[in-house]
C-alpha cells in the first residue's frame, strides 16, 4: 500500500493549524488565567504580601484536585461544562475550552513556584518604599521572576502540545487526530512518523525560543 | 547604681515635637499560645529629630523587629509608635503606605532588584510617588552623584561590589527625601574598609542633608563611629539608653560590658586581678575620661598635693563621632584619705570607679 500524499497533504495543512490554534490559544488564555492564579496561591501565602489562610488552603485544594486528573480523562469529565460553555463538545474550538482549564492549573504551581525564587528581601524593600500589594506583583514580582517564568511557560507549552493531541483523540483535530485517524488506523506508519515530526520541530521551535528569551531575560 | 538610673532619660532629653520617632511600651509578641515568642517587652525609646541612632543587640534581642515598627513593616502587640508626629499603629493600607514613603530604609542584605539597572533601582520609588520621567532622571543622576556612583548609574546589581550595592540601597532610600532613614545592619555584610566608607555616607546624609538615621547594629565599631545615642538590646528589652559618650564611657549594664570587652579585647576586673603582680599594691580605680590630656595633669596634681603615687594599669582611648574617650585602669598608692581625694579629683574630670 503506499500513501496517497497529494489527497493528505490539505488535511495535513489543516491539522497542523488546528494544533497551533489550540497551543497558541490554551498558552496565551491559560497562561493569562494561570498567572492570576499562581500569584493568588503566592500572594495569599503564609507572611505573604495578602496573607489569608482560608483562601489559600481553598487555591491550594481546587489546584491539588484538578492538576493530577490525567487530561484525557478530564477532556471527558468536564464535557458537560465544555457543552455549556462552547455549545458543542467536538470540534477544535471546543476541545480548547478543557485545554485552557488544565493548562490554567498548571502553569498556577509554575507560576507559584517562580515567584518563590524572588528574594522576600526585594519584596520587603518595595513594601517598606510603599508599593501597594498589586503594585509589587506587577512591578516587582513579575519582572524578578521573568527568566524561570519564561522557562516555565516554555515548558507548560510543550505539555500543552502533547494536551492537543489528545483533545484530537475527542475530536478536536490537529496534528494528534491526523496521525491516529490517517497513520494508525490505517496501518500507515509514515503518515505516523510525519505527524510525529511535524510535532517535533514545533515544540524544537518553542523551545529554542523560550530559552532565547529566557537568556535575555536573565542576561546570561 | 541603681536600676532606675540605667533607663532614666538622659539630662539632655527632648520635648515631643523634637522627635522623629518615639516608641512608648511597645510589646510584639510573635504567634500565638504554646508557641508564642516575645520579640520586644515594654520597650520605650525616644528618638531625637536630626541625630544618628544606634540601637545595638546580639542576634535575637529584637533589633530587626524593633526597626521595623518604625516602618510599620511589623505591627506592635501592643504600645504605640509615632513617627514624626503621626501615631502609626493603627494605619494600615493607604495611609501607612504614604508613611512609608517620607521613610527611608537600607538593607544588610541590600535588596536591589536584579531585573533593574542601578538607576532603575533607585528611580523605583519615585515611579511609585509619581514622578513623571523627565523629573525623576535628573532626581536619579543627582542621588548617583551623592553616593559617587555616577559611572555605574546603567550597571545591573550583579556587577557591582557589596559597596556599590549599599550605596545604591543609600541613594533608593534617600530618593524620596524622607525625613528619617533606617538602617538595618547596613554594614553587616561588607569588609572593614567598605564599612567605613559607608558608614561615612550615613554620616553625610545625616550632616549634609539633616536627615534622621536609625541605625540597628550589632557592631559597637558602628555605634562608636557614627552614633550620637544608644541603646542596647538584649532579649527584647532595652536595657541601657543614652549619649554614646555616656553609655561607652560608663556602662551600667552587664550587656553593654560585654560588647565593650568583647570590642577592646579587654576583660572583667575579676581577670584583670588575676593577670597583675601578686605584690601590687593599692587601689584600682577605672577611670573614663572625655579629654584624655586632662587625666595626666589631674593625676600629676594629686601627686604632688596628696602624696599618692600611681601606675597605669591599662587602657586606651577610644575614637568616638566627635569627641574621644579615654579609659584607664589606675592602681593609686597612698593613704585613705589621699586616696579619696584623688579619686574625688578623677570624679572632676570625668567619671571614677574604686574597683576594689
Amino acid at each position: 500500500m503506499s500513501t496517497d500524499w497529494a489527497a493528505l497533504w490539505p488535511t495535513f495543512q489543516t491539522a497542523i493549524l488546528q494544533t497551533l490554534i489550540m497551543a497558541v490559544v490554551t498558552i496565551a488564555l491559560g497562561g493569562l488565567l494561570g498567572l492570576l492564579l499562581g500569584v493568588a496561591l503566592f500572594t495569599t501565602r503564609t507572611g505573604g504580601l495578602l496573607e489569608n489562610r482560608a483562601v489559600n488552603t481553598v487555591l491550594n485544594v481546587l489546584v491539588n484536585i484538578i492538576r493530577p486528573i490525567p487530561f484525557i480523562i478530564f477532556v471527558t469529565a468536564i464535557a458537560p461544562l465544555t457543552l455549556r460553555a462552547m455549545g458543542t463538545t467536538i470540534g477544535t474550538t471546543a476541545a480548547t475550552f478543557p485545554l485552557v482549564i488544565a493548562a490554567t492549573f498548571g502553569v498556577s504551581r509554575i507560576v507559584e513556584q517562580s515567584l518563590v525564587s524572588v528574594d522576600p528581601g526585594v519584596i520587603e524593600a518595595a513594601e517598606a518604599m510603599g508599593a501597594s500589594p498589586w503594585r509589587i506583583v506587577r512591578s516587582v514580582l513579575v519582572p524578578e521572576a521573568l527568566g524561570p517564568l519564561i522557562l516555565g511557560y516554555t515548558f507548560v507549552f510543550v505539555a500543552v502540545v502533547d494536551m492537543t493531541a489528545i483533545a484530537g483523540a475527542v475530536g478536536g483535530g490537529g496534528l494528534g487526530d491526523f496521525a491516529i485517524t490517517y497513520g494508525y488506523h490505517r496501518f500507515d506508519w509514515a503518515v505516523t512518523w510525519v505527524a510525529v515530526a511535524a510535532i517535533i520541530v514545533l515544540v524544537q521551535l518553542a523551545q529554542f525560543s523560550g530559552n532565547a528569551l529566557a537568556r535575555k531575560a536573565l542576561r546570561r | 547604681m541603681s536600676a532606675s538610673t540605667l533607663t532614666a532619660p538622659s539630662a539632655e532629653a527632648v520635648s515631643e515635637d523634637q522627635l522623629i520617632a518615639r516608641i512608648a511600651n511597645v510589646s510584639k509578641v510573635f504567634g500565638r499560645g504554646d508557641s508564642a515568642h516575645t520579640a520586644l517587652e515594654e520597650v520605650t525609646l525616644d528618638i531625637p529629630r536630626g541625630e544618628i541612632f544606634a540601637v545595638i543587640g546580639y542576634s535575637g534581642a529584637g533589633k530587626s523587629t524593633l526597626v521595623r515598627l518604625l516602618n510599620g513593616l511589623e505591627r506592635a502587640t501592643s504600645g504605640t509608635v509615632t513617627v514624626d508626629g503621626t501615631d502609626i499603629t493603627a494605619l494600615a493600607g493607604k495611609p501607612l503606605r504614604d508613611v512609608r514613603r517620607r521613610i527611608g530604609m537600607v538593607f544588610q542584605q541590600f535588596n536591589l532588584m536584579r531585573s533593574r539597572t542601578v538607576v532603575g533601582n533607585v528611580s523605583y520609588p519615585l515611579e511609585l510617588a509619581g514622578m513623571d520621567r523627565a523629573e525623576r532622571e535628573d532626581r536619579v543622576a543627582q542621588l548617583l552623584s551623592f553616593v559617587g556612583l555616577l559611572d555605574k548609574a546603567w550597571s545591573y546589581p550583579e556587577e557591582l561590589s557589596g559597596g556599590q550595592k549599599q550605596r545604591v540601597g543609600i541613594a533608593r532610600a534617600l530618593a524620596t527625601q524622607p525625613d528619617l532613614l533606617l538602617a538595618d545592619e547596613s554594614t553587616s555584610a561588607l569588609d572593614p574598609e567598605t564599612t567605613r566608607d559607608v558608614l561615612g555616607l550615613l554620616r553625610r546624609v545625616n550632616e549634609e542633608l539633616g536627615i534622621s538615621i536609625v541605625v540597628i547594629t550589632h557592631e559597637l565599631e558602628v555605634v562608636r563611629s557614627i552614633a550620637d545615642r544608644v541603646a542596647v538590646l538584649d532579649g527584647g528589652r532595652v536595657v541601657e539608653t543614652g549619649l554614646v559618650r555616656d553609655v561607652i564611657g560608663t556602662p551600667q549594664s552587664p550587656t553593654t560590658r560585654r560588647f565593650l570587652a568583647a570590642a577592646t579585647g579587654s576583660s572583667s576586673n575579676e581577670a584583670l586581678r588575676q593577670h597583675l603582680p601578686k605584690d601590687l599594691q593599692g587601689t584600682l580605680v577605672s577611670v573614663t575620661v572625655g579629654d584624655e590630656r586632662r587625666l595626666g595633669r589631674t593625676l600629676s596634681a594629686a601627686a604632688r598635693e596628696h602624696g599618692v603615687d600611681f601606675e597605669i594599669l591599662r587602657g586606651g582611648v577610644t575614637e568616638l563621632k566627635a569627641e574621644t574617650l579615654g579609659s584607664f585602669t589606675l592602681a593609686l598608692t597612698g593613704s585613705a584619705d589621699a586616696v579619696e581625694a584623688t579619686v574625688r579629683a578623677l570624679r572632676g574630670i570625668g567619671t571614677a570607679e574604686v574597683i576594689s
